[in-house]
């Protein structure tokens, strides 16, 4: 099959699918740059963040019967495995320091701030739009629970709120803006 | 713990953005698995936070060509190629090091870590995939070993010259809500993940170069990437 850039995502797994290198490259072309992103900022590390860009690209390859084209995008599939790969790390080495200073606190929440992050393009202004359309409780419960790699206990913890206060805000504040920026008709890149 | 499905929906945001506990993580995989409503709503998460990260990107990023240089030499299972100073792939790393723990694993040691790359399944029915392994068991350039524990267990595995095998997946002890088996194949680079399997029927995979081991281990249902758990069933060649 002969691999070029108007091919849809869906084709060109499929083609991974078909041990198509070419096709492999075209998809690390399209997305390699938001996994590493999205890996460089929850782990703050550009090396660690290239070492999970690489994995999440070798398991497109190894396993592309994971994505399924009718659950949604190739680029969230990517990043939800990227987040997930993250993850994972950060609380391997949260729990290597924490045996090793034998300190049982929380890691330190990483200095974010959602709403003042989000950048200055078009698309961008309907997330800050959307963001600005929770409540400080949910846009601070996502901010920790999606960037600051906390699960929502340990979020109900660092904010002194309970578990399920937690829980819910995360649930109503992802509907929130999930329904905010559908009715924008904005789609991952 | 058993959750109704109320308590599924309230915990997917969290679940989409990795913030549940692992007891919970294994309970909504296997219920999501039976759900399409709960896929549904998972994936529309997902396309959610796929925006917001994107929102927060604060520069166009771009890993270093050695990142595109490390995963086509792992394709190309070039060991050489992978010793180059410039980036060690992660998988070649992992794999050399999971190769001394699954071997002492059978010595009786506990597996610690191990690299987690899946397999080539192939789309077939399953009668189909009983036809196959019993042809490829009869070709003469191919291999059937017994994977075996101490208490009498085997389970067979049938593996062609190109590298794609069957794992005979019903010879398996049942497994409890949220489990599933994961084989690994050694050969002479190391070890990999040859992907997951449940207890019905014959399981395809594939796997690159000369193999000479495979392990079975019991672990929670999507697989991993560290293994922690002695081998179920083992088979290593003499």
């Amino acid at each position: 099959m002969a691999i070029d850039d108007g091919m849809s995502d869906a084709a060109l797994v499929v083609a991974v699918a078909r041990f198509d290198e070419s096709a492999l490259r075209e998809l690390y072309d399209r997305h390699g740059g938001a996994v590493f992103a999205l890996s460089r900022r929850l782990l703050n590390s550009r090396t660690l963040a290239e070492e999970v860009a690489q994995e999440i690209f070798l398991r497109l390859w190894n396993r592309p019967e994971r994505f399924d084209p009718d659950r949604g995008t190739l680029r969230a599939f990517l990043l939800a495995d990227t987040h997930g790969r993250s993850i994972d790390l950060l609380r391997s080495e949260a729990a290597r320091r924490e045996r090793e200073t034998k300190d049982g606190r929380l890691a330190p929440t990483p200095s974010f701030n959602l709403e003042s992050e989000v950048l200055a393009n078009v698309q961008a202004e309907t997330v800050r739009n959307a963001l600005a359309d929770l409540s400080d409780g949910e846009r601070k419960a996502i901010e920790l629970a999606y960037f600051g790699g906390l699960t929502y206990r340990e979020v109900a913890e660092q904010l002194g709120e309970p578990e399920g206060t937690v829980k819910s805000r995360i649930r109503t504040g992802m509907k929130r803006l999930r329904s905010h920026l559908a009715a924008a008709g904005v789609q991952p890149s | 713990m058993t959750y109704t499905n109320e308590q599924h929906h309230d915990l997917m945001a969290a679940y989409a953005m990795d913030a549940v506990d692992e007891r919970e993580r294994a309970a909504l995989w296997n219920a999501i698995d039976q759900d399409a409503a709960l896929r549904s709503e998972l994936a529309a998460y997902h396309e959610t936070l796929a925006v917001l990260a994107a929102a927060v990107e604060d520069a166009p990023s771009t890993p270093s060509p050695a990142v595109w240089n490390g995963i086509q030499q792992a394709i190309a299972g070039d060991e050489a190629a992978a010793e180059a100073p410039s980036f060690t792939p992660v998988r070649e790393v992992k794999r050399r090091r999971f190769t001394t723990r699954i071997l002492g694993a059978v010595a009786g040691t506990a597996m610690v870590a191990a690299a987690f790359f899946g397999i080539q399944l192939a789309s077939v029915d399953a009668p189909d995939l009983a036809s196959a392994a019993t042809e490829l068991a009869a070709q003469s350039s191919s291999r059937t070993v017994s994977l075996t524990d101490s208490g009498g267990l085997a389970v067979d595995v049938v593996l062609g010259a190109d590298g794609v095998g069957y794992v005979y997946a019903d010879q398996l002890p049942a497994l409890n809500d949220g489990r599933t088996y994961q084989l690994w194949a050694i050969n002479d680079n190391g070890v990999i993940s040859a992907g997951i399997f449940g207890t019905d029927g014959i399981a395809p995979f594939h796997t690159d170069g000369a193999v000479t081991g495979f392990a079975i281990t019991e672990e929670v249902a999507g697989g991993v990437e560290a293994s922690q758990n002695d081998p179920v069933a083992v088979w290593l060649d003499a």
